[in-house]
């Protein structure tokens, strides 16, 4: 499970600070952070995702407080136990969908199960287009890739940025019921952060955020 | 996927930027490695044929052209000698002179030049019968290696000599009598493969049916195994001259011939360094050509990876949220610099190569010399080395710009 003590954020150069209240995210119970733009959402879940290290405060994945962690250490921590799904999609533009889903193991130190990138696909409903450019592909199914990434490396924590805020609803609901469902069987942590009140009602636990930022 | 992989489909994915790096790579090393080839070659033919030769003596004219025909059997002899005016150096019993050589020139069958000789020639290059035996009489020929093979000659063959070095119909003696093949060198890889040796008095044989209407061939006249210097009012082409001793004796005879006689001497080390300093003009503003163009292929994949840095910001991005360390996307872009680099160099070695084997056909055919296109320098291995370090250098900037990566501010603007 996830845990955050006291964690605070400051941006250099007098730039705004923040202080995130403390969060407990277990396996069972995916965690919505909602909020409006400018509270810092994103800040937060990059605070989670160790791509900002915090000013004070501490983040623990069963067990291990990765703030501490620095430089390469981090970045494989990341890799190899934290699965991240982006509001904007990213891909590696030259591979394929599948050889996006190899690149993400890879890069985690993992082998590229082949058969593992293939059931995944299938689970999630875009097996035709392994061997596609993601570039071909439209915004929800782009958005599976991109979940059905942050899965194959088989995360202990699964964070996600506005998932579904460039979605329709029926897209939205597909989007949010995937990203459950799959964690649940992982049984990976999930926390979503968005300002999309339609996802209010999927999860149990929803922290929410006021846009104040302290001087 | 390794980070090797990715860098060649990301190279691939871009196929134009990649093209063009790749060409300019190729060009540059090409240009580079067929220089080196080139002057490699050439100085091998050059040095392999000196043959320890000290002096060239014949008629006067350019020193160039006497040492190329009479040494290389390229371009036309610059005249005849009397004998009488060379008789001395032939002396076996000359203080000053180890081997004396004399040489008739002119003749050709089917552009293979015949050389009127003696035995000597052999002994100079160290040539060895490989079938058949000497000449004993007058038109009996030996072959090299090379002219045997290409002109289909075996033991016995007989064949008419043309007048001049080209193969042309209306030159050949047809009065004149036959050669005839009584001996086959083994190869040499010098001269003495590529040309149809003969006794002096071949030609002379051959050219006494001209100037006598009559038409009597005076072939039976001639002792081939005596000295040449046994007989008087004859002509030859030059003499080949390797010293007993110190090579003051050469420079000394050298001037003294030059200003002394009708007879014009040349010291083939000297004539060739001059040779060289020639041609190294031209080759030295070809390297610099080549170094120009390597420094536009350096500038064109710094400019392809730089710019496609900025296309890449979010890809690069999400490998660093994937669990790439800077490390990784450093090295993903300097593999990207070097492999084009190595690549086009790999090309350019392949292009200089190709382009050899057809300078080689030309030269072979125009002047019988043979070239090896399948040589391989050891300088050609610190040409693919200088791709590499070409490759970083144009490859670290943009290394170190992909390196630095803000993720955040990347992922979030």
């Amino acid at each position: 499970m996830l845990l955050t003590r006291q964690l605070t954020y400051r941006y250099p150069n007098s730039g705004p600070s923040f202080t995130f209240p403390d969060l407990a995210a277990e396996p069972n119970a995916p965690t919505l952070l909602l909020g409006p733009s400018g509270s810092g959402k994103s800040t937060w879940l990059h605070l989670l995702a160790g791509i900002l290290t915090p000013a004070s405060g501490s983040t623990t994945l069963d067990g291990t407080d990765y703030a501490a962690l620095s430089g390469g250490a981090l970045d494989r921590f990341r890799g190899r136990h934290i699965g991240l799904v982006f509001q904007q999609s990213y891909f590696v533009e030259a591979l394929s969908v599948s050889e996006n889903l190899a690149v993400a193991r890879r890069m985690a130190g993992l082998d590229s199960n082949r058969k593992l990138i293939t059931d995944l696909l299938q689970q999630l409903g875009i097996e035709r287009y392994t061997n596609k450019s993601p570039r071909q592909l439209s915004v929800g199914e782009q958005q599976r890739v991109t979940i059905a990434r942050a899965l194959v490396t088989q995360p202990k924590l699964i964070l996600a940025d506005e998932p579904t805020s460039a979605l329709d609803n029926r897209n939205a609901a597909r989007v949010s019921t995937l990203l459950r469902q799959r964690a649940a069987a992982l049984g990976a942590a999930l926390v979503v952060v968005t300002h999309d009140e339609r996802l209010r009602r999927d999860f149990p636990a929803v922290v929410e955020l006021e846009p104040t930022t302290t001087p | 996927m390794s980070i090797l992989r990715l860098a060649l489909r990301n190279l691939l994915h871009r196929p134009w930027t990649t093209a063009l790096s790749l060409i300019l790579a190729a060009l540059g090393a090409g240009l580079i490695s067929l220089i080196l080839l080139l002057n490699w070659q050439l100085e091998q033919q050059f040095d392999r044929n000196l043959a320890g030769i000290d002096l060239v003596v014949g008629a006067k004219g350019s020193p160039l052209q006497l040492m190329m025909s009479s040494m290389y059997h390229i371009s036309s002899p610059t005249g005849n000698v009397p004998l009488d005016g060379v008789r001395a150096f032939l002396n076996p019993e000359h203080p000053y002179i180890e081997l004396g050589v004399p040489l008739s020139l002119g003749d050709s069958y089917r552009g293979r030049r015949i050389v009127g000789t003696r035995p000597g020639f052999l002994e100079l290059y160290g040539a060895e019968l490989a079938e058949g035996s000497m000449w004993s009489q007058p038109m009996d020929v030996v072959a090299g290696a090379t002219a045997a093979r290409e002109l289909d000659l075996a033991l016995g063959s007989t064949f008419r000599s043309s007048h001049g070095l080209i193969e042309d119909d209306d030159l050949t003696h047809r009065e004149a009598p036959e050669f005839r093949v009584t001996g086959i060198l083994a190869p040499t890889g010098t001269v003495a493969d590529l040309i149809l040796l003969t006794p002096t008095e071949s030609l002379w044989a051959v050219h006494d049916t001209h100037d006598h209407e009559e038409g009597h061939a005076h072939a039976t006249d001639y002792t081939v195994t005596q000295p040449l210097s046994a007989y008087a009012g004859e002509s030859i082409t030059s003499v080949l001259i390797r010293f007993r001793g110190n090579s003051v004796t050469a420079l000394n005879m050298q001037r003294s011939i030059n200003e002394n006689t009708e007879l014009q001497a040349v010291t083939p080390s000297i004539q060739l360094a001059e040779l060289y300093a020639t041609v190294g003009q031209g080759e030295a503003v070809l390297r610099q050509l080549g170094y120009v163009v390597v420094g536009v292929s350096i500038l064109s994949i710094f400019i392809g990876l730089y710019s496609s840095l900025d296309r890449r910001r979010g890809e690069l991005a999400l490998l660093r949220s994937l669990g790439a360390g800077p490390g990784k996307l450093f090295t993903l872009l300097l593999l990207e610099g070097t492999l084009t680099a190595v690549a086009g160099a790999v090309l350019g070695l392949l292009i200089s190569h190709l382009g050899l084997a057809l300078i080689a056909r030309y030269f072979s055919e125009t002047y019988r010399y043979d070239f090896r296109a399948l040589v391989f320098l050891p300088q050609e291995a610190y040409l693919l080395l200088g791709a590499l370090l070409v490759g970083l250098l144009a490859a670290s900037i943009p290394a170190l710009r992909a390196a630095r990566t803000d993720v955040h501010r990347t992922l979030t603007s």
